[in-house]
C-alpha cells in the first residue's frame, strides 16, 4: 500500500491501519529495534510500542514523507529503552557502531544540544556530496545500526571493502567538519 | 563526545537521506549472476534440510503439549486494532511474570548450576567435557512427578524448589523462556517418559508430565530393537539428527521398565559472523602435547573484558538474544582451578559485573566440535540424590504401584559445535530405572589456545557449559 493511503487510514482511525503499517515498515523497524537493542524479544516489544506511538501521533500529524517519520518514531523508542534499561544485560552492536564514528568527530563536550544538532546538519551537508553507494553504507551503519556484515551482504560486497569504505567516509567527514571550523584538539 | 550528543547530531541526518537508505541502492546487471547462483544454492539446502521426521511406532499414551506462551500479536494478523491493544499489553505483561518466575527458578538453581558445572567438567584426562545445566534440570525435575517421600524431596532440595506445584511453575516458565523455533534460530527442549508394556501406570502422573513438562509418553516392548530405534528416532527428531553417533549406541536392557528422555536442541548465528579469509591454523596447547588447529579471528574487536581471581572472559552474542561466554584461566592457573573457585560462574549469571571493561580485543577462537556422554549419577548422589537411585529406597510410587523402580543411571550426551556463522548445539538426558588485576592496556589479546571452558546462557539459563581440552578431539 502506498504511504500516502496509511496516512489516510490513520486519519480514519481505520482498524487496518496498524496491519498496513506494520506490512509496510514491520520488518525494518524491527532491524532497527533489534539493532540498538540486541534482543529479539525487547525488538518485539519495542516495535509494537512504535505502532502505538504513531497510532496516538497520527492524526493530527500528517507527515510526508512518512517512511522517515517511522523510521525516526522506531529509532526513538528503542533509544528511550535503552536508556531505561541500562542495568539490563544487552549486545552492544549500537554502542560500538557509535564509538566508531565518535572516532571522526570534534573531541571535547558540545556544550549545547543546540552545537550537536548544528553537527548533525554538518555531517548531512557532507554525506549529500557523497555517491548514493557510500551514503547508503554511512546512514546503515550509524543511523539504522547495521553490522559490517549485513551491509556486505545487501551490497553484495566482502566485509573488508565495507569496513575499508567506511574508514575512508569516517577520514572525509573528519577533514569536511575541520574545514567547517571544528577542533580536534592535539 | 558523549553518546547522547552523537544521537542528537545523528537526529540531523534528513529526511531524503533516511528514505534513500531504506534499501540499498541498484547495482548494475552483472550483479544479479550472482544472485541467480545463491538462490540455486539456497533451494538445494532447503531440500536437504527438509526431510521428513522418523516416524515412532511405539503407543502413545499421552501428546506432550506445546509451547503456552501467547505469541507476538504481529498487527497483520489482527482486523480489530482494540483486539490487538489488548493482546500487546497481555504479552508484554506475560513475559514480564515469566521473567520473574525464570529469575526466581535460577536463584535456587544457582546452586546446582555451580557445584554441577564443578563436578561433571572437572577431568584430569585430555578430554572434552561437556554438559547442559538446564537439560539436567528439566530431566530431573520430571522425575519429582514420578516419585514420593523422601526420594522426591532429594531432588526439590537439589533443585531449590518448595513442593511439585512451585517447581510445575519453575520448569514452564525457564521452558518457555527457552523455547524458541524459527527458521533461523532454533532452542528447542523436548521431553519423553518411555514405559514397558503392560506396566500399570498412574494417568495423573503422565497427564502432569505431559501438560508441565511438555512430555511425550510411550508405552512399548522396552528393551526390544525396535524400541530402542524408537528411542533413538526421537531423540534424532528432536535434536536435528544432530547426536546420531550417540544414538546408535542406544541399548535398553529387557529389565528396564521405564526410561526418561530430555533433549535440548540449540541452533544460533553470531551477531557478528566470523569470517573465514581471517582464519588461521596454529598450535592449541593440549594437555597431552600441542595439536595444530584452525582459529577463527577478530581484529580489534569492541567488547566487554572480564576478569577474576584465576580467568579471564569474553563473551560473543548470539542473534537469538543469547550469549556463548569463552573463560580462559590465567597463565599457571588450569581449568579445574577455575572450576573449583567457581566465581566465572557468578560472572555468567549475574546482570553486571565489576571487574569488566569495555575494550578492544583480539579475539582467537579455535572451531570446534566436541562431544561428551557422562553419567552423571554419580555427582547427583554426591549432592544429595540418592534414593532415586537405590533399591529398596527409590520411591516411584507416584508413577505405578505394581514393581518397584530405581534408576540406574543418568546419561547425558552432549555435542557442541562451533564455526564462522554460529553454534549448533544438542544434548539428550537419559535415565533408566531397572584472579588477577584489571587489563594494563586498552588492547588485548584473548586467544584461546590453551584449554578453556565455555557457557552458552540466554535469559541468563545456562543452557550448555563445557571444558575444551583439545579442539581436534
Amino acid at each position: 500500500m502506498e504511504d500516502r493511503k496509511i496516512v489516510q487510514l490513520l486519519f480514519a482511525r481505520a482498524e487496518n491501519a496498524i496491519s498496513e503499517l506494520s506490512a509496510r515498515f514491520g520488518k525494518q523497524l524491527h532491524r532497527i529495534a533489534y539493532n540498538i537493542l540486541g534482543n529479539k524479544m525487547d525488538a518485539e516489544e519495542c516495535t509494537n510500542d512504535t505502532y502505538l506511538a504513531l497510532w496516538n501521533a497520527i492524526p493530527p500529524v500528517s507527515p510526508d514523507p512518512l517512511a522517515p517519520y517511522v523510521y525516526r518514531t522506531g529509532r526513538n523508542a528503542a533509544l528511550k529503552r535503552l536508556h531505561r534499561d541500562t542495568a539490563k544485560k544487552r549486545d552492544r552492536r549500537y554502542d560500538i557502531s557509535l564509538e566508531e564514528l565518535n572516532g571522526c568527530l570534534p573531541g571535547g563536550d558540545l556544550e549545547q544540544v543546540i552545537d550537536a544538532m548544528e553537527l548533525g546538519r554538518a555531517m548531512d551537508r557532507f554525506l549529500e556530496s557523497k555517491s548514493k553507494e557510500n551514503r547508503y553504507i554511512f546512514i546503515r551503519r550509524y543511523w539504522y545500526g547495521d553490522s559490517v556484515g549485513e551491509i556486505a551482504k545487501e551490497l553484495h560486497m566482502q566485509e573488508n571493502a565495507v569496513s575499508v569504505r567506511l574508514n575512508r567516509i569516517r577520514a572525509g567527514l573528519k577533514e569536511y567538519l575541520e574545514k567547517e571550523g571544528y577542533h580536534y584538539g592535539v | 563526545m558523549e553518546y547522547e550528543e552523537i544521537i542528537t547530531a545523528l537526529e540531523e541526518i534528513s529526511d531524503k537521506h533516511i528514505a534513500e537508505a531504506e534499501k540499498p541502492p541498484k547495482k548494475r546487471a552483472k550483479t544479479f549472476w550472482k544472485i541467480a547462483v545463491a538462490a540455486v544454492l539456497v533451494i538445494a539446502i532447503g531440500v536437504t534440510a527438509m526431510s521428513a521426521p522418523a516416524r515412532i511406532h511405539a503407543d502413545v499414551i499421552a501428546e506432550a503439549s506445546e509451547s503456552r506462551a501467547m505469541e507476538w500479536p504481529n498487527p497483520q494478523t489482527y482486523k480489530d486494532h482494540d483486539v490487538w491493544r489488548v493482546d500487546v499489553d497481555q504479552w508484554n505483561a506475560e513475559r514480564e511474570a515469566r521473567g520473574e518466575i525464570t529469575a526466581q527458578a535460577l536463584s535456587g538453581l544457582s546452586a546446582f548450576f555451580r557445584e554441577g558445572n564443578g563436578r561433571f567438567l572437572q577431568t584430569e584426562k585430555n578430554e572434552n567435557k561437556l554438559w547442559s545445566p538446564v537439560n539436567a534440570y528439566i530431566g530431573l525435575a520430571m522425575t519429582t512427578e514420578l516419585t514420593d517421600g523422601e526420594t522426591r524431596q532429594q531432588v526439590l532440595d537439589l533443585l531449590g524448589a518448595e513442593s511439585v506445584e512451585e517447581l510445575r511453575k519453575q520448569v514452564s516458565a525457564v521452558w518457555e523462556s527457552t523455547y524458541q523455533d524459527d527458521s533461523n534460530e532454533v532452542s528447542v527442549l523436548a521431553n519423553s517418559l518411555w514405559l514397558e508394556n503392560g506396566l500399570q501406570y498412574n494417568q495423573e502422573a503422565t497427564d502432569a508430565l505431559s501438560y508441565h513438562y511438555y512430555a511425550s509418553v510411550y508405552q512399548g516392548d522396552l528393551g526390544s530393537t525396535r524400541m530402542n530405534k524408537d528411542i533413538a528416532a526421537w531423540i534424532n527428531n528432536n535434536t536435528g539428527n544432530f547426536l546420531e553417533d550417540s544414538t546408535k549406541g542406544i541399548v535398553l536392557s529387557p529389565e528396564t521398565v521405564m526410561a526418561l528422555y530430555s533433549t535440548l536442541y540449540f541452533q544460533a548465528k553470531w551477531s557478528d559472523e566470523f569470517s573465514e579469509s581471517k582464519n588461521t591454523e596454529d598450535v592449541f596447547h593440549a594437555p597431552d602435547g600441542d595439536v595444530r588447529t584452525v582459529y577463527m579471528n577478530k581484529k580489534l574487536e569492541q567488547m566487554d573484558y572480564y576478569w577474576g581471581e584465576t580467568f579471564s572472559a569474553v563473551n560473543l552474542w548470539l542473534k537469538n538474544g543469547s550469549r556463548m561466554w569463552f573463560i580462559l584461566p590465567d597463565e599457571g592457573k588450569t581449568v579445574n582451578d577455575v572450576l573449583s573457585d567457581g566465581t566465572y560462574m557468578e560472572m555468567v549469571l549475574a546482570n553486571q559485573w565489576e571487574d569488566s571493561k569495555y575494550m578492544k580485543v583480539n579475539l582467537s577462537v579455535p572451531k570446534f566440535d566436541v562431544a561428551s556422554t557422562t553419567d552423571l549419577s554419580e555427582g547427583l548422589k554426591d549432592m544429595g540424590v540418592t534414593n532415586v537411585f537405590t533399591e529398596g529406597a527409590a520411591d516411584f510410587s507416584e508413577l505405578t504401584a505394581d514393581s518397584p523402580i530405581y534408576l540406574t543411571g543418568a546419561n547425558q550426551s552432549v555435542r557442541v559445535q562451533i564455526d564462522e556463522e554460529g553454534v549448533k548445539a544438542a544434548v539428550y538426558f537419559e535415565m533408566k530405572g531397572a584472579g588477577s588485576a584489571a587489563p594494563p592496556e586498552e588492547i588485548i589479546d584473548f586467544v584461546l589456545d590453551r584449554p578453556f571452558l565455555f557457557v552458552i546462557e540466554k535469559e541468563n539459563v545456562p543452557l550448555f557449559a563445557g571444558c575444551v581440552n583439545n579442539p581436534e578431539n
